[in-house]
């Protein structure tokens, strides 16, 4: 390539950016020596530089707003909101988040189309990681607590293993997914501080990218199972979640009361 | 005269947005895991904040600290298996600088602001150990040494991946310029 001792893998090597600043050594010399008389060395260094101002220049956004409160209240030693909340007691909660939820979406609502491609598409990312692994509703419970804004209760199955849950954002707002693994098939257990267009009180069926949703609205929630399972036992699981929700239980602090369900002896 | 030393408050505050952007990255742009990676490494840094003896050291331990709640995520998370990256010996390194080859067209308009959302969509295709050390240099600027420090890796290491990573980010672009042109 050029008169110079340097290889081109060795002038490349020399050169390789991210090592900061450093001293006209004779090997830097030689490299850029090398360089400037080698057009493929040249046209290496421009395609490194231009992948490096890509990836630069790709993303400047800011953190949200809401991020920003809820880490530097954390910081500034105030326990989160969340957790305040869940001291009061699941009934007390509930009712704040469903006046919340009727303050914050007075008028307004998704659409079913945007709720079912919510559930399948979140479904379908089951194994994506993130969230919390676990098979103990009280430490899956206490994960969600600081981190959804009304309380969540984590129902288990007879015949189903809880895996864990994790996080969605649905209409700038975060959700919670609890997922369950039943007879092999993975089953998705959303609760949404959302309303919808004509919020149904009664359970409502769809499917949708090869799998099933039942959903309904209870206190102010939506609430979605989402699954591979036959439509009779995800129905089957909705029902019981609904009914659980339906009954009176003790505060979450500490270890909450959860109660095992068995949809499928009914 | 010593400059005193910032709280933890004015530490996030300075770098609360760069902490998500790579919060981000390192979770493929799903905005509500990178959110709660944030509040846990966050969480972490309250803790340990009495810890911090340099202050200077303020913005790279809150990274580390964003990076390693991450890696430990992943490892404990049992039902993600992601295949582990190969790293180069020096050898290969220098091997695979001698044998690179130019992008099949030009790169040029990657830089471009009106073509971010591409390029972050091809970065998201880029394995996990790549991606990570790519973001870390190129979008926050840290030094090979510095991120090789943070990830418990030889510098060498760094900068191979480095390397096999902007190659990756380059056919991500590439396939995406050919699906759009097909």
């Amino acid at each position: 390539m050029t008169g110079s001792l340097l290889t081109c893998a060795q002038a490349r090597r020399v050169l390789w950016p991210g090592q900061g600043p450093r001293p006209a050594s004779p090997d830097v010399l030689a490299a850029q020596e090398h360089v400037a008389g080698c057009a493929p060395c040249s046209a290496f260094f421009v395609e490194q530089a231009t992948l490096g101002a890509a990836v630069r220049e790709s993303d400047r956004r800011s953190a949200p707003d809401a991020l920003r409160r809820r880490v530097l209240a954390m910081v500034r030693g105030g326990r989160q909101p969340a957790l305040r909340k869940v001291a009061l007691g699941v009934a007390a909660t509930v009712l704040i988040a469903a006046g919340a939820v009727a303050i914050w979406w007075p008028d307004r609502g998704v659409s079913e189309r945007t709720i079912l491609s919510l559930f399948t598409a979140e479904h379908q990312r089951l194994v994506a990681g993130g969230g919390i692994s676990s098979g103990d509703p009280a430490e899956v419970t206490r994960w969600f607590a600081g981190r959804v804004d009304f309380a969540l209760r984590i129902p288990e199955f007879a015949g189903g293993a809880l895996l864990g849950g994790r996080l969605c954002m649905a209409d700038g707002h975060r959700g919670a997914i609890v997922e369950y693994e039943f007879e092999g098939q993975m089953v998705s257990y959303f609760v949404l501080p959302l309303a919808v267009r004509g919020a149904p009180a009664e359970l409502r069926h769809a499917a949708q990218a090869g799998y099933r949703v039942v959903w309904w609205m209870q206190d102010g929630l939506l609430h979605g199972v989402v699954g591979g399972l036959p439509a009779e036992r995800l129905e089957q699981l909705a029902k019981w979640c609904r009914e659980l929700l339906g009954k009176p239980s003790g505060p979450l602090t500490g270890r909450p009361r959860s109660a095992v369900l068995q949809p499928w002896e009914g | 005269m010593e400059s005193p030393r910032p709280t933890l408050e004015q530490l996030l505050d300075a770098h609360l947005d760069a902490l998500y952007r790579t919060a981000l990255r390192l979770c493929r742009g799903r905005t509500a895991d990178a959110e709660d990676l944030v509040h846990d490494a966050v969480a972490r840094a309250v803790e340990g904040y009495a810890e911090l003896r340099d202050p200077a050291a303020g913005r790279s331990w809150l990274f580390t600290i964003l990076v390693r709640t991450h890696l430990n995520r992943d490892r404990t998370r049992r039902r993600r298996r992601e295949s582990l990256a190969v790293d180069l010996s020096e050898a290969a390194f220098e091997d695979a600088l001698a044998n690179w080859r130019p992008a099949r067209s030009p790169l040029d308009d990657a830089a471009r602001t009106d073509v971010r959302d591409r390029v972050i969509a091809a970065l998201h295709r880029v394995d996990d150990a790549y991606r990570t050390v790519v973001w870390l240099v190129d979008a926050e600027e840290w030094r090979l040494r510095d991120v090789a420090e943070l990830l418990d890796v030889p510098e060498g290491t760094v900068a191979s991946r480095l390397y096999r990573g902007r190659q990756a980010l380059k056919a991500a672009l590439e396939r995406r310029e050919g699906d759009m042109t097909a």
